[in-house]
């Protein structure tokens, strides 16, 4: 049972496995095999066709010849038959007419026919006993020829006034000569000397003409022509006579007999084509032999020849679906050679556009492609060390050395005036700042953890600067749970500070809110200070691709260099469409907004691979 | 590289390919030569015999028409004799004949014949004599024995049973003649009646045989004479017609010359023991082209007999054997 099921199984997977092999291998060899097979399909239905159509040519072609040649001999046989039966009348009008047959002119006349005919071997008068009465050339008939006992005797007897024609025989009438003769004979009552006779007028005709005329056809290499008597089927004329009465040979005369069209019969293991066609006036049939296993010589030498043209046909298309196939895989081959090279991580190649159509567009967009790739580490390069850059830089901004040292100075300051409680304040603001700052080395807090951190900072500005300024920070109940990366917004307020603030001759009032708008988290720190002219505002977030590396180096010193900071790092990890956007009008204040995805959760895990 | 030698690997098939249509074109135009140099075949005809010479030649050309190989037939004079038998053969031979059919004079021919034919691997078909020698391939012969036999039998049957016949036979010796002799003289041993008397011995001559029949007759009445040869049967005959005797002494012969044969209608000789020599020429072709295509074959094929008197000499199929020729 599973053996039966395993073997349903295998043909088509065989086959299918066929296919993926097909399918599998190199576009050299599916090209070169299919339009090599392709070729040959073609080729060996066109000679299968043409060999079928020319072999059945052929053979209609021989059966045509055959039954023409046949009818022509028998149309030559029945004219000449024709015309012995005239050349009877004649003799017998001349013979006969008047009852005498022993006068001069009768002679004259007999001579003037004899010499007309070659064909007539001689002319006798018997009466119907059998003894002759005249003949012509005069000659002894021979005691022993039994003339009452011949045939044509017999059938001239038989049926009177009926020209018989006896099949051909040896003449044994006449001393010295025994010829092959057809002999004519007719039975005819004259009335001679007053008194009507029984006679019997026998011209003998040379069979040679007949035989000739036989033995001459030959149809294809070997086949022939026989002749055979309607009645009784002896053979009046065949090329092996004598084998076929030595039995050496055997010619089926029967089905000859019956037929009247043409019929095919074996013969010592041969088939043969025998064409039958009747002579009607003396009773006899002509039949052609060919030999069919001379068509089937023409069909071999037409099949060899068929073979060789498909030999020559198939190396030919091998040869050129090879060169083909050679073409067309060169490129394929140098583009995947070019792509091993890319793949050893050489990316400084280039494919030669050239070959064919689909090849160069293919080539065109691979070295599009290597370009692309080749731009993109580029990329990569530069953000990995603007990335390492902005995260040193963060931790140069946790631990601000000049911001302590001025914290510290004030505190210093503070205990000289014994403002205690101050101190403490600014003490405890200072390490929570810290601790919000280190957070244990965390790169994203939460916007609560966030707004502490710039509440205490603010608290300490508050207390250096000596109150110059108040501030404000509002959140929403939502965003305070959002996670963001830290210490965005303190180098935001160091600039509010520095540039708006100190300067300002009024109080200042610096605004922090936290919203969570649609998707955005949205952060703001807002001053009332000296604002900025416009083209200030643009050129501080201006291509940050485009800054140099020097100018950053007195970060922290309020150029500006903070902030943008603070935007690239903002666009490096959330994405382009984040970032910092600036809001000044001059001696109103100024407006910075951040905007960062709302994410709820601490991005640390998605970002621990980076 | 690799990719070079799967190339190279293949333009070796292709060369192969070209290389294999080459060689069938090659070797079909070889065929075609073959064909333009068909196999010839000589039959050297016997000496002596006209009639049966022509006979054989008429059988070995329509064998040679149906296995279509060319026949060339070389014949003698009246005149010529075993001598020129044998040169005539050796030159055909030397011409080169692919196979020779040979109805040899004597036993010299034959060897000589067999010997060179042999050498120059042609095969040679004895005709007519069941002699063998070196390079004898193959013999078509009438079986003498049963031959005689039947002499003997229509002998026996025209004396009625009784009488005294004498046997004229040849001067060679010739183990066909001889085979010929022993068994018509088994067959009249049977008969009580039948008292076989001196023959005479005579050579190949008309004239030669008729003084031989004459010293025979002399000696005494026959009521039958056994004329073991043509030229042995003509003499007799002319010696019974020169007695006016004709039909008094039964004559029985072998052969069917025409001479013989209107002896036969008018009932000087009685009967003839008559092979075909349309056949001996048909199988002689045959099986020289048998041979030549390496087949296998009887070595000796032993051909009929028939006894013809004058009243089946006319039927239709003994005929086409005893008048071979439409003239």
């Amino acid at each position: 049972m599973k053996l039966s099921l395993l073997k349903r199984k295998e043909t088509p997977s065989f086959l299918r496995r066929w296919m993926k092999g097909i399918q599998a291998g190199s576009i050299q060899s599916i090209i070169m095999w299919s339009f090599s097979v392709f070729i040959l399909v073609i080729v060996a239905i066109v000679a299968v066709l043409l060999y079928d159509k020319f072999s059945r040519t052929a053979e209609q072609n021989v059966f045509l010849s055959t039954q023409q040649i046949v009818d022509q001999v028998s149309y030559n046989l029945e004219d000449y038959v024709d015309g012995m039966a005239q050349l009877y009348r004649a003799i017998e009008e001349n013979m006969l007419a008047d009852g005498q047959w022993d006068d001069d002119q009768v002679t004259r006349q007999l001579d003037t026919i004899m010499s007309s005919r070659d064909d007539i071997v001689s002319i006798g008068l018997f009466d119907d006993q059998g003894s002759l009465l005249r003949n012509h050339p005069s000659m002894p008939v021979r005691e022993s020829a039994r003339v009452s006992q011949q045939s044509w005797f017999h059938s001239a007897m038989r049926v009177s006034n009926h020209l018989s024609f006896s099949l051909p025989h040896v003449q044994n009438l006449y001393d010295d000569t025994y010829k092959w003769v057809v002999s004519m004979s007719k039975g005819i009552t004259v009335v001679h000397d007053g008194e009507p006779m029984h006679v019997v007028l026998l011209v003998d005709i040379n069979f040679k003409k007949i035989d000739e005329l036989s033995s001459r056809i030959s149809l294809g290499k070997r086949g022939y022509v026989y002749i055979i008597d309607e009645g009784a089927g002896n053979i009046v004329y065949h090329p092996q006579q004598q084998l076929i009465y030595m039995g050496l040979r055997n010619e089926s005369v029967e089905k000859a007999l019956t037929s009247s069209d043409s019929y095919i019969d074996e013969s010592a293991g041969l088939k043969r084509l025998n064409t039958v066609k009747s002579v009607v006036n003396i009773g006899w049939k002509v039949v052609g032999v060919s030999y069919l296993d001379e068509i089937m010589t023409t069909r071999e030498e037409m099949n060899r020849y068929l073979v060789q043209v498909v030999a020559v046909v198939l190396v030919l298309a091998v040869l050129i679906s090879l060169l083909l196939s050679a073409m067309l895989t060169r490129p394929i081959r140098r583009m995947g050679q070019t792509m091993k090279a890319v793949e050893r991580g050489d990316f400084n190649v280039e494919l030669p556009l050239k070959g064919p159509l689909e090849v160069v567009q293919l080539s065109s967009r691979f070295n599009l492609m290597l370009d692309k790739i080749r731009q993109l580490m580029r990329q990569i390069i530069v953000e990995q060390e603007s990335k390492r850059k902005y995260e040193l830089e963060a931790l140069q901004a946790q631990i601000n050395p000049h911001f302590l040292y001025n914290t510290l100075n004030s505190v210093v300051r503070m205990v000289g005036m014994s403002k205690n409680e101050e101190v403490i304040t600014m003490i405890t603001s200072l390490s929570k700042l810290f601790r919000i700052s280190l957070s244990k080395g965390k790169t994203s807090i939460t916007v609560g953890e966030e707004l502490e951190h710039a509440r205490h900072y603010l608290t300490i500005q508050q207390m250096r600067f000596k109150r110059k300024f108040d501030f404000t920070i509002d959140a929403d109940e939502a965003s305070l749970s959002c996670f963001t990366l830290k210490l965005v917004l303190q180098p935001l307020i160091e600039n509010a500070i520095v540039h708006g603030i100190e300067y300002m001759v009024d109080e200042g009032l610096i605004r922090i809110s936290a919203r969570v708008q649609g998707d955005m988290l949205v952060l703001e720190v807002a001053d009332n200070g000296v604002g900025m002219p416009q083209q200030k505002v643009e050129s501080i977030l201006a291509d940050t691709q485009s800054y140099k590396d020097e100018s950053r180096i007195d970060s922290g010193s309020g150029s500006g260099v903070a902030v943008r900071n603070v935007h690239d790092r903002i666009r490096l990890y959330y994405g382009i469409q984040y970032g910092l956007e600036f809001e000044s009008e001059q001696e109103e204040g100024t407006t910075v907004r951040v905007y960062i995805p709302v994410m709820r959760e601490t991005g640390e895990e998605a970002r621990d691979d980076e | 590289m690799n990719k070079r030698c799967k190339l190279l690997k293949m333009l070796g098939l292709c060369a192969l390919m070209l290389a294999a249509a080459g060689l069938s074109a090659c070797s079909t135009s070889q065929l075609g030569n073959v064909e333009e140099s068909p196999i010839r075949i000589a039959l050297v005809a016997p000496v002596h015999a006209e009639e049966q010479g022509d006979a054989m030649r008429l059988g070995a050309d329509a064998a040679a028409k149906e296995f279509a190989v060319e026949l060339e037939y070389i014949s003698f004079e009246p005149m010529e004799g075993a001598k020129e038998q044998l040169s005539a053969a050796l030159q055909i031979v030397q011409k080169g004949a692919s196979a020779v059919l040979i109805d040899p004079a004597d036993e010299r021919v034959l060897t000589e014949l067999a010997a060179s034919a042999f050498a120059a691997g042609a095969p040679v078909v004895a005709l007519n004599d069941e002699r063998t020698a070196k390079g004898v391939m193959a013999a078509i012969a009438i079986d003498n024995e049963e031959a005689g036999r039947k002499a003997g039998e229509a002998m026996a049957e025209l004396l009625g049973g009784s009488g005294t016949v004498a046997i004229l036979r040849s001067d060679r010796s010739d183990p066909d003649l001889e085979q010929r002799e022993a068994g018509a003289r088994a067959v009249l041993a049977e008969y009580a009646g039948i008292r076989i008397t001196d023959g005479a011995v005579c050579g190949n001559s008309r004239d030669a045989c008729w003084q031989a029949a004459k010293q025979l007759l002399d000696k005494g009445p026959l009521d039958g004479v056994l004329a073991l040869e043509i030229q042995a049967s003509l003499g007799v005959s002319d010696e019974l017609k020169r007695r006016e005797e004709q039909g008094k002494t039964k004559i029985v012969t072998f052969g069917n010359e025409l001479e013989q044969l209107e002896l036969l209608q008018e009932g000087i000789i009685h009967k003839l023991v008559v092979q075909n020599g349309f056949s001996t020429g048909y199988l002689g072709v045959k099986q020289a082209v048998a041979l030549l295509s390496g087949e296998r074959i009887e070595k000796l094929t032993l051909l009929e007999t028939k006894v013809i008197d004058a009243d089946n000499m006319f039927w239709m199929n003994n005929q086409k054997t005893l008048f071979p020729f439409v003239q």
